[in-house]
């Protein structure tokens, strides 16, 4: 304790300490700030959508306890489906300004995936990427670590106190690990500071009733990742003759693991499960939908024949009939299309998942992202609920439009409303665990290697 | 002199195993990323060149229908692939790729290819462009961090200019020597990237040779500077390890952070509207009128007085035209000025964002070029914008010409008329003329003009280092 | 022939060198003598135009060192203590590219002979100098020294951590130099290579030169003595 506490005064005795830490504690105020206005913007956005989607609903329970409406009226109002405010936005934006959270549900507009209009946002920001936590976390925080502590053994090596230390009988294993941790403690405090921060910083608090798991998760996480990258500079040190050739290393490492690796899996998941062309399906779609137009009477037609049970009395055929048959024709084409791009997707991410310890820069994002509920998982959660609210409108206006039965008090109940619900707990903790032990595995083995390399005998020799 | 020494730099730098091998390591990833990026563009270019074919066809096929409502039923067209976006992609991943064309309304733009992808996307891609500005930088770090400090540390520099070298002769020298290093890396690759674009067709008003060879120019004056301030910084350090670790942190601080910083600050200086808000605005603007007291029926109201007056009629039965057809051409260019003031500012907006992020390239010479990169490859946000009003245009054109039809050969009151597929054939596809080059290169100059200034500077630092050089050694 | 008159250095308030008059005429040998921070690598430093003198003017062969440094550094050849070379370059390499920076170009075979002259065998001349040992490096200096033609030699603690075999062969290059006619000035603790090889010795002591003899002065007297007996009074 004692060690460490003197390699601590140590360290912070050296001016450039100050400095690094400086830069890092703005750099995490920066992006604290940052994610804060993101999650305010969010919360401006999907707050009236809410909104409104809770106002029309009672609007029309109301206006049903008073009279019967016609259901091809009411069909023509667009159901607003909007996704909450994630759990803890701060956290990462992951990719909240990408893929929309308001989306509406007409029954009288076909509709693919992505039909939701995008927010408004220069796209050179969404490919620079925002400085938000999770960048500063996983991109510079490992900066910081190896600039406090790449020169953990080599320096002393080449000033020659190394010959000096172990001369005392110091455990060679044991010193290098204590030093690692008294160089990397006050980063790694600012970092689990800043992650603690991001669910209160900026008046955007968090409601969701797991948010203090999420975030004693996040906690472990970065604590993860700062071992992992002390490991590293710790193995580095264990091997490298001088400061300038550990500092190269890892720089190195540092590159290949956040910068090379993630877009080499970038190509591996793109080449082994290529997105299909949403031209094509746009064209395709409309193809289908021209085909169903033309042979518009001829399809409805079929229809009643494959369900006799919802032709109307006496067949009058009415024009929102016409228009449901077709869009039923439509989608019949079209659904397995549309699923292409969704299967396409959930199997580009199990590459990820499966892949993600190839880099611990992977691993920390997906996490990160995960638990702030920005990811991919809640976005993916919120697509199926969508369809199956698409569905359940479908269900609900149909049978009633076909028969031309008329909205009644009993139809109240059962008239669909979006409620987005989130994934219970295990699912995402089961995620972020597997990433937390992953991360914390590659940590120990670094460690380990370092250790079994270090050898007073060995350092002494090379210390001449 | 400065020859024999930059002989010299050149054969000890190729006999490093450091350099060898991170030299490997650069030069696969550039060709990996080169190759896939080929088989992609070639693969997307396909997929919206058929798509364009069928969708043409669902147009031609549609039926007999009145002409506005062929109008409504509108026409999709896809954005096509510039040819140098298999060399810098810029913002393609990021901007929709598909417009749809209706009666009434301007579109935006949708299906933004990262909104199909995994998060990871988000990390970044891998291209030739972003191969050159990050790594290939890093790897000049990794050359010129030790060239004078190295030697300071060993004492070859106090052996080199005891025989009579001057510091000048020396830093020039070695500089030299390894920049040639680095170009027998790159040039291979440059030239079979050429090589690789002149099998391309391309339609010569893009002006692609005069785009690449502006883009050789942005990419050599980078590395130049990358060079001469990595020289400079390890005549000025104490040694080599000060020197390496000064420019790590440039690096990180230039490549890594500056990017995402710019963005983020132009965003706060220069904010974009909300969707809904801008929507409103919009909206707001189409039904009131752009000066906020004519409104839309008002506006239309006076024009049907108007034009009764002038054929002197009292109804619009009476007209010698079906008037419907007039009116909808005159509430079309109603539209198109309220259209034309919103995107305007909306596009205006962005594009003073990105002009304030190439500014910054004052400060990190990447953001200079990443912008001088993307305009001179035709993928950023003004060639974006060159298509997104393209495509208006087209818009505009092929329902003037629906409503032309309407106004002329529906008979006054035929609620019945259709129109056919001799109608639907005089409309002609779209086809987008490329940005001119020149447009493309004076997008580009600031950047370039500001990577001119950050070589100059460089230079500055190095005769300034080799100044100092000599008090540095007793 | 080198020349120091009056040469002056001052590092803030110290004097590091304060005046010093000497002269080493071609032929001669002359070892500095004098306990660390005495001024010997200041004074070696400003005849080599490192350091700037406050006062004063260090010459090679005529030509001052403080007007025109590039020609006085041709007339000079430096040995430092660890002779600095490229790593990933062979013996020959290197002795081509510096003696190439001296402005004298040589045939591979020349630079052979130079090389032997310098005690240097044929097959370690084609090795990297990687794997040489300190006397190799010296002698590729010495090598480098006859290449450039140089007139006088400064040297730097030259034979501190050579083996004695390496010393004594080195010593006998540089008698074989000064008998050419090169003029030697030699910065050194070893008393006893001092006393064998010079023939001049000076005493610094905090930048001045507090003792001088000749060769024939030392001769039946303890250098050693004489040398403590300085730094004591």
């Amino acid at each position: 304790m004692s060690t460490l506490l003197f390699e601590v005064r140590l360290a912070l005795r050296d001016r450039a300490t100050w400095v690094l830490l400086a830069l890092f504690a703005f750099a995490l105020a920066y992006a604290l700030n940052g994610g804060a206005e993101l999650a305010r913007h969010q919360r401006a956005i999907v707050g009236p959508a809410l909104e409104q989607s809770r106002m029309l609903d009672s609007q029309v329970r109301d206006a049903l306890q008073r009279q019967t409406i016609d259901p091809r009226q009411l069909a023509r109002q667009p159901l607003v489906a909007a996704l909450p405010p994630a759990p803890l936005p701060t956290l990462a934006s992951g990719q909240a300004d990408l893929a929309p959270s308001v989306e509406t549900v007409s029954l009288w507009r076909l509709q693919t995936p992505t039909d939701a209009r995008s927010e408004l946002e220069n796209p050179s920001r969404l490919l620079s990427g925002r400085f938000d936590l999770a960048f500063v976390l996983v991109w510079l925080f490992p900066l910081f670590l190896l600039g406090l502590a790449y020169d953990l053994l080599a320096g002393d090596r080449e000033s020659g106190t190394l010959r000096l230390v172990l001369s005392r009988g110091v455990r060679p294993g044991a010193w290098l690990a204590v030093r690692a941790l008294a160089r990397g403690a006050p980063a790694l405090a600012l970092a689990l500071l800043a992650t603690w921060a991001s669910s209160w910083w900026g008046d955007v608090a968090s409601s969701a009733p797991d948010s203090g798991a999420r975030l004693a998760h996040a906690c472990v996480l970065v604590g993860a990742y700062g071992l992992f990258w002390l490991s590293v500079a710790a193995l580095v040190n264990a091997l490298a003759r001088s400061a300038a050739a550990a500092a190269t290393a890892l720089g190195a490492a540092w590159v290949a693991v956040v910068l090379v690796a993630p877009t080499l899996l970038n190509i591996v998941v793109e080449s082994l499960h290529p997105m299909p062309s949403r031209a094509e399906l746009v064209a395709s779609a409309r193809e289908a939908s021209g085909d169903a137009e033309r042979r518009g009477n001829e399809v409805l037609n079929s229809f009643y024949r494959d369900h006799p049970e919802l032709a109307p009395p006496g067949m009058q055929v009415d024009f929102a009939q016409r228009i449901l048959a077709v869009q039923e024709d439509v989608a019949r084409a079209m659904d397995p299309v549309a699923e292409r791009f969704d299967a396409q997707l959930d199997a580009q991410q199990r590459i990820v998942e499966l892949w993600r310890f190839a880099s611990p820069a992977i691993a920390v994002h997906e996490a990160l992202t995960d638990l702030a509920g920005t990811g991919y998982w809640r976005q993916r959660a919120f697509r199926e609920q969508l369809a199956g609210f698409k569905d359940a409108v479908h269900a609900f206006f149909s049978p009633r439009i076909h028969k031309n039965n008329w909205l009644t008090k009993a139809d109240a109940d059962q008239f669909p409303r979006f409620v987005f619900a989130e994934e219970p707990a295990e699912r995402w903790s089961s995620r972020v665990r597997l990433s937390i032990l992953g991360v914390l595995a590659l940590a120990v083995v670094a460690a380990l290697i370092a250790v079994s390399r270090l050898s007073a005998r060995r350092l002494a020799a090379d210390a001449r | 002199m400065i020859l024999r020494i930059a002989r010299k730099e050149f054969v000890d730098t190729w006999r490093d195993g450091r350099f060898r091998l991170g030299a490997l390591v650069t030069a696969l990833l550039l060709v990996t990323a080169g190759l896939l990026a080929w088989r992609q563009t070639e693969r997307m270019a396909q997929e919206r060149e058929a798509a364009a074919a069928l969708e043409r066809e669902n147009w031609l096929e549609q039926g007999e229908k009145n002409s506005h409502s062929a109008g409504h039923y509108g026409v999709n067209v896809f954005k096509p692939l510039a040819p140098l976006a298999l060399f810098d992609r810029g913002i393609e991943p990021f901007v929709g790729t598909t417009l749809f064309l209706e009666a009434h309304r301007q579109n935006q733009a949708s299906f933004v290819p990262a909104q199909d992808a995994t998060a990871m996307r988000r990390f970044g891609e891998l291209t030739a462009a972003a191969g050159l500005q990050w790594l290939a930088p890093l790897l000049i770090v990794l050359l010129a961090f030790g060239s004078i400090a190295g030697e300071r540390e060993r004492g070859t520099l106090r052996q080199t200019l005891s025989l009579g070298v001057s510091p000048l002769q020396l830093v020039l020298g070695k500089t030299l020597g390894l920049g040639i290093a680095l170009s027998v890396l790159l040039a291979p690759l440059g030239v079979a990237g050429l090589i690789g674009l002149s099998q391309a067709q391309v339609d010569p008003a893009f002006g692609l040779w005069t785009r690449a060879g502006a883009l050789a120019l942005a990419y050599g004056l980078y590395f130049a500077l990358a060079l001469v301030g990595g020289v400079a910084v390890s005549a000025l350090a104490p040694n080599a390890r000060s020197a390496l670790i000064v420019l790590l942190a440039m690096w990180a601080a230039g490549c890594v952070v500056a990017p995402r910083l710019a963005s983020d600050v132009a965003h706060s200086r220069l904010p974009l509207p909300a969707l809904a808000e801008f929507e409103k605005a919009l909206g707001e603007d189409l039904q009131n009128g752009l000066d906020g007291h004519d409104t839309r029926s008002k506006q239309m109201e006076e024009f049907t007085a108007r034009t009764l007056k002038e054929y002197g009629k009292s109804r619009v039965e009476e007209l010698p035209f079906n008037f419907y057809g007039l009116a909808m051409l005159e509430s079309e260019r109603i539209a198109g000025t309220v259209f034309d003031h919103h995107f305007g500012a909306l596009w205006d907006r962005i594009e003073a964002q990105d002009r304030f992020v190439t500014s910054c390239g004052a400060l990190a010479p990447l953001l200079a070029l990443r912008s001088a990169s993307m305009a001179l490859s035709g993928t950023d946000f003004t060639h974006h914008r060159h298509f997104a009003v393209a495509a208006e245009q087209h818009r505009r054109e092929f329902v003037r010409v629906l409503n032309e039809d309407l106004k002329n050969n529906a008979k006054p009151g035929d609620h019945a008329y259709v129109a056919g597929r001799a109608l639907w054939e005089q409309l002609p596809q779209f086809q987008l003329q490329p940005l001119s080059a020149s447009t493309a290169l004076s997008v580009a100059s600031s950047g370039l003009a500001l990577l001119g200034a950050w070589l100059g500077v460089a230079l500055a630092a190095l005769l300034w280092a080799a100044g100092r050089l000599r008090s540095t050694l007793a | 022939m080198l020349e120091a008159d009056k040469l002056t250095k001052r590092f803030q308030e110290r004097l590091a060198v304060d005046a010093l008059q000497l002269r080493v005429a071609p032929g001669e040998i002359y070892a500095l003598l004098g306990p660390n921070g005495a001024g010997k690598t200041t004074t070696i430093n400003m005849f080599l135009g490192f350091l700037a003198p406050d006062d004063g003017e260090a010459r090679v062969c005529g030509v001052s060192v403080a007007r025109d440094p590039v020609a006085a550094r041709r007339l000079l050849a430096y040995i430092p203590e660890q002779v600095a070379l490229y790593p990933r370059f062979s013996g020959i390499e290197n002795l081509d590219y510096f003696s190439a920076l001296g402005g004298k170009s040589h045939t591979r075979q020349e630079l052979y002979e130079l090389l032997e002259r310098a005690g240097l065998q044929r097959e370690a001349a084609d090795r990297r100098v990687s794997g040489y040992s300190k006397g190799m490096r010296q002698k590729v200096g010495i090598a480098l020294a006859l290449a450039t033609g140089a007139k006088a030699l400064l040297l730097d603690e030259p034979t501190s951590g050579l083996d004695p075999a390496a010393s004594h062969e080195f010593s006998r290059l540089l008698r074989r130099l000064a008998s050419e006619g090169v003029a030697i000035l030699m910065a050194t603790h070893d008393l006893f290579r001092a006393r064998e090889d010079a023939s001049h010795v000076g005493i610094l002591l905090g930048g001045k030169l507090v003792a001088q003899f000749t060769q024939r002065e030392l001769e039946g007297s303890d250098l050693e003595a004489l040398y403590l007996e300085k730094l004591r009074a």
